[in-house]
């Protein structure tokens, strides 16, 4: 039926079976779900494989064609972890230096960002802040790598805990002032105005209505701010060599032209990376959040 | 154009039952709106129409061809949402001429009919917008525009004024009617506003829960309820119910509300095989001021002047009536009126079933 | 909320005629109150990046090599017109930009595909996304070591599988070949950062308003027209933030070549995050590892320069 005088009448879309359409449905849905299965292996099978090849004899590396489960698995291999001298040290020394680097990074970083929100300073600073700690994320820290360990070797802090914490605190601040920056500026202002009615100081309301609303922040920026600590190897590796040495530096320690010791250097790489992930999927609901919170508007 | 039939179909969601058993038969060029409240399944219904959801049970077909499973493109049906869902980041035209490029017509051809209906809708000096530049008004005309270029055999509308302000909304009642008088299409319209239902339907169906209440044209609907739910929802004050018993009374019968007031009423109207406990119901246009004899005595509470009209709400006892007035009635604050219901308006309602008593 | 647009702050209450009055007593309490807020992250960041910034920048009008002495020597520009015919920093930049244009376009358009995977419907959607988690969060050094194995050509699980699809693992020397060791670098990266572009993309198409879908089905789009045509224009701005992020972080590279190539074989994987610590602090040449590292921020301001100012543009839709 024509509405209009002049129009040609158009083709109708051909309807086809609705076996057709029912076929077709379930093929895409399928081919689909089998897609997504060797994804999910692709990412998984290198990290599965790296924990079963703990637990093989170290006859089993030096195979072809590979082997993949261990057929007589042993606990060697972490037991060789436990002989490296000092490896106690070293884990803790990990876990004091990410703990308290994430510890001062969230502090101050939420601090600064409620003050970037809240507060109108004179001169544009806020923009001019705002900006400056956006660029100090865009550039490698390796680049200032150089002066800063002449620095901290001046302040006779080399192979010190202080000097990474320093340091990782540092690298995580700009992401945290950001990230906060957001969530804080996402809450009503007037939640706190009844507060400033009632005579409250900007630390009151800070801590007692402003944290707790953004708690979903704090959690996200404190698994990433760790996680970063927890991580980190070229600042490790520059600025410790004994005392302070994290286990990252150590697994790099195994590289050597001997060849590789696959064995203890899949344990241990597997001891330091589980607690992380363990970390991640308990917490992944914040984490994913803050991770994507800067590319994709809320 | 074509007819659409519904024929048992049942939709779930989980363990919630959003459309069940519907059967109801939509004939060709027929402009029939599915009306309720909130979470009634009208919207679900229009979804299975569309193609966006597949029924559990039942059939469902446009022109006579079953198309269950059959995807939304290919049935040939054009949709208008109530976000009216325009494509950001296309030109008005280009947003016109979607459908027509996926369908690969010849670009004269997307021309000519994008014009056509721009033309009709008076938004041919918008073709080179973005959507993000246009008010309110002018997008929902473009998504009826998109629609309209198809040539559909069905238009599907999702609450398309609820997005407008008042005035615009009322005004695009008519003009909505008028359009598509002038297409002659089926339209199958969703909406919770039963002024739009009223005045722009040829038949509507009320819904709740997922069950159709009643279908008929808006008088009908109107004059015979055939439930409380329909009853109440159709006719803007809501109607007025009073609970009460009947008994016989000199040759007729006598209604007592639960409070102190009674109705007498002839014998014609109340059958024997009603049951004594009753509700009555009575359209705040039905009711009138009249100090006659089987009046009721009420105190104004409040009243709403709308300059054409007014709206009185009364109260006796526990009971409250609310009556609309012509305009330039005004009475105070406590007041006592008095007011007449008349026979042969009410509509009794079975108090356990909620059904009509006829 | 634009998180790379700064947004100007509430202004704080104060009655309108002590606006006129830009320092008043009021205005001042706040700043001071504010500045504590603010201080302690700032001091941080001005010792421990600001600082050193500019002493680099220092740094690179001078001779410093302590191979050579351990005093300073001012040579005016002579730095840079080092850094001008020095092959090797050349060879890094080349290797750098391959490095990142390649990675980052591949995790992108595999981002997006593993993303429109993980949006259907379907069972289990949960688990994939923490299991997509796996890769990101594991330690760069571990990830090395991994793939470092795995990419073994006489043991290693990838010749393996590849040798089921018909190579030849003799050939395929991976880490130990020059023409292939990127490859293997890359690959490692694309592995361990495709998650990440991928979870950002899944926020992204979730985000995305659903009538506009449910519109073009209706319309009679397919999924791939629906995509290609209403889905992917939609998401021009995240695919270029998450570019831009995976573009900045990948030019930081270091712990996986460390552990895997360590620069080598030859020149083949000495990105320049490497090329400056090797520069710096293996070989101790500080001036002109200064003037490397700075030229490389030069360069990475321009870039993020182009890429905000692009995405401003594809804000105004």
């Amino acid at each position: 039926m024509t509405t209009q005088a002049g129009v040609i009448e158009p083709a109708r879309p051909r309807l086809r079976s609705r076996s057709y359409y029912r076929w077709r449905r379930s093929i895409l849905h399928w081919v689909g779900n089998v897609l997504t299965i060797v994804v999910v292996l692709i990412m998984l099978i290198p990290f599965i494989w790296l924990i079963l090849t703990t637990f093989k004899q170290p006859v089993e590396f030096l195979t072809w064609p590979p082997v993949f489960f261990p057929t007589q698995p042993t606990l060697g291999n972490y037991q060789d972890v436990m002989k490296i001298p000092f490896i106690g040290r070293f884990f803790l020394n990990t876990l004091i230096i990410a703990s308290a680097s994430t510890f001062l990074a969230v502090t101050l970083g939420s601090a600064a960002a409620y003050a970037l929100a809240r507060v109108k300073f004179p001169f544009h600073l806020n923009s001019v802040l705002a900006i400056w700690i956006l660029i100090t994320r865009m550039y490698p820290a390796v680049a200032t790598a150089v002066p800063y360990f002449v620095l901290i070797q001046r302040l006779g802090l080399l192979d010190k805990h202080l000097a990474l914490i320093i340091t990782y605190t540092s690298f995580n601040l700009p992401f945290v002032v950001w990230l906060m920056l957001g969530f804080f500026q996402g809450i009503p202002i007037d939640m706190e105005k009844a507060a400033i009615v009632d005579g409250t100081t900007m630390w009151q309301r800070f801590t007692k209505i402003v944290l707790p609303l953004a708690a979903p922040g704090l959690i996200a920026t404190t698994i990433l701010s760790f996680i970063l600590g927890w991580n980190e190897f070229l600042f490790a590796v520059i600025l410790t060599s004994l005392k302070a040495k994290t286990v990252p530096v150590v697994i790099a320690g195994f590289i050597t032209d001997k060849g590789l010791d696959w064995g203890t250097m899949s344990a241990l790489g597997t001891m330091l990376v589980v607690p992380v992930i363990v970390l991640a999927w308990i917490s992944q609901r914040y984490l994913i959040r803050g991770l994507t919170l800067g590319a994709v508007k809320e | 154009m074509a007819n659409v039939k519904f024929d048992h179909v049942t939709k779930r969601f989980g363990n919630m039952i959003a459309v069940n058993d519907l059967s109801l038969d939509i004939a060709d060029q027929e402009f029939m709106t599915l009306v309720g409240p909130s979470g009634c399944g009208k919207s679900t219904t229009l979804n299975l129409l569309a193609g966006l959801e597949e029924p559990d049970e039942g059939e469902l077909s446009i022109g006579d061809h079953v198309v269950n499973d059959v995807p939304p493109g290919d049935r040939n049906i054009a949709m208008v949402f109530q976000s009216y869902a325009l494509y950001p980041h296309m030109k008005v035209f280009e947003n016109i001429a979607f459908g027509l490029r996926i369908q690969k017509r010849p670009d004269a051809e997307i021309q000519a009919r994008v014009k056509e209906a721009a033309e009709l809708l008076s938004i041919t000096e918008l073709l080179s917008r973005k959507p993000a530049q246009l008010s309110g008004g002018q997008r929902q005309r473009v998504a009826l525009g998109r629609a309209i270029v198809r040539h559909p055999d069905v238009f599907l509308l999702d609450e398309p004024l609820s997005n407008l302000d008042a005035i615009l909304r009322i005004q695009m009642r008519a003009d909505l009617r008028l359009l598509f008088n002038r297409l002659g299409s089926t339209v199958v319209y969703v909406t919770h506003d039963q002024a739009e239902a009223m005045t722009m339907s040829d038949r509507l169906a009320v819904f709740l829960a997922g069950v159709i209440q009643q279908v008929g044209t808006p008088l009908h609907v109107y004059e015979q309820p055939e439930n409380m739910f329909v009853a109440r929802f159709i006719g803007s004050p809501s109607i007025n119910f009073i609970s009460g018993h009947l008994a016989s009374n000199d040759g007729g019968y006598r209604f007592t509300a639960n409070d102190e007031f009674t109705i007498d009423l002839p014998a014609g109207i109340i059958k024997a095989d009603w049951p004594a406990e009753v509700v009555l119901g009575i359209r705040p246009e039905d009711i009138s001021l009249s100090t006659a004899d089987n009046s009721i005595g009420v105190q104004v509470e409040l009243m709403e002047q709308l300059g054409a009209e007014t709206i009185l709400h009364t109260t006796v006892g526990s009971q409250k009536l609310v009556l609309k007035q012509e305009k330039g009635t005004n009475f105070q604050h406590g007041e006592n009126v008095s007011l007449f219901i008349p026979p042969m308006q009410i509509h009794f309602f079975n108090p356990k079933t909620e059904q009509r008593l006829m | 909320m634009d998180s790379t647009d700064i947004d100007p702050p509430l202004a704080s209450e104060s009655p309108p005629a002590a606006k006129r009055r830009r320092f008043s007593k009021r205005h001042i309490s706040e700043w001071t109150t504010g500045g504590l807020f603010l201080l302690p992250a700032v001091a941080f960041l001005v010792f421990t990046s600001l600082y050193p910034l500019i002493y680099a920048l220092v740094l690179t009008v001078y001779r410093w090599d302590l191979k050579i002495s351990p005093e300073k020597k001012f040579i005016g520009l002579d730095n840079f017109t080092h850094a001008a015919k020095d092959v090797e920093f050349h060879n890094s930049l080349w290797v750098t930009l391959t490095f990142v244009v390649v990675t980052v376009l591949i995790e992108i358009v595999l981002g997006m595909a593993i993303a429109l995977l993980v949006t259907r419907e379907m069972r289990g959607v949960r688990v994939v996304r923490s299991l997509l988690l796996i890769p990101m969060v594991m330690t760069p050094v571990v990830v090395g070591i991994l793939w470092r194995m795995l990419f073994n050509p006489d043991f290693g699980l990838f010749n393996y599988i590849l040798s089921l699809f018909g190579a030849d693992p003799k050939k395929l020397l991976w880490l130990g070949d020059p023409d292939l060791a990127l490859w293997a670098v890359m690959i490692t990266d694309i592995w361990e950062w495709t998650p990440f572009v991928t979870l950002c993309f899944v926020a992204g198409l979730t985000s995305l308003p659903v009538d506009l879908q449910k519109a073009a089905r209706v319309d009679g789009a397919s999924a791939w027209q629906t995509f290609w045509r209403v889905s992917l224009p939609m998401m021009k701005s995240v695919i270029l933030v998450v570019g831009l992020l995976r573009f900045l972080d990948a030019f930081k590279v270091v712990d996986t070549i460390y552990v895997m190539t360590y620069g080598g074989p030859g020149n083949s994987t000495k990105l320049l995050s490497f090329f400056i610590y090797e520069t710096g602090l293996k070989y101790f040449n500080i001036g002109y590892a200064s003037t490397i590292s700075w030229i490389f921020i030069a360069l990475m301001f321009i870039i993020t320069y182009y890429f905000i100012r692009e995405r401003q543009r594809s804000e105004r839709f």
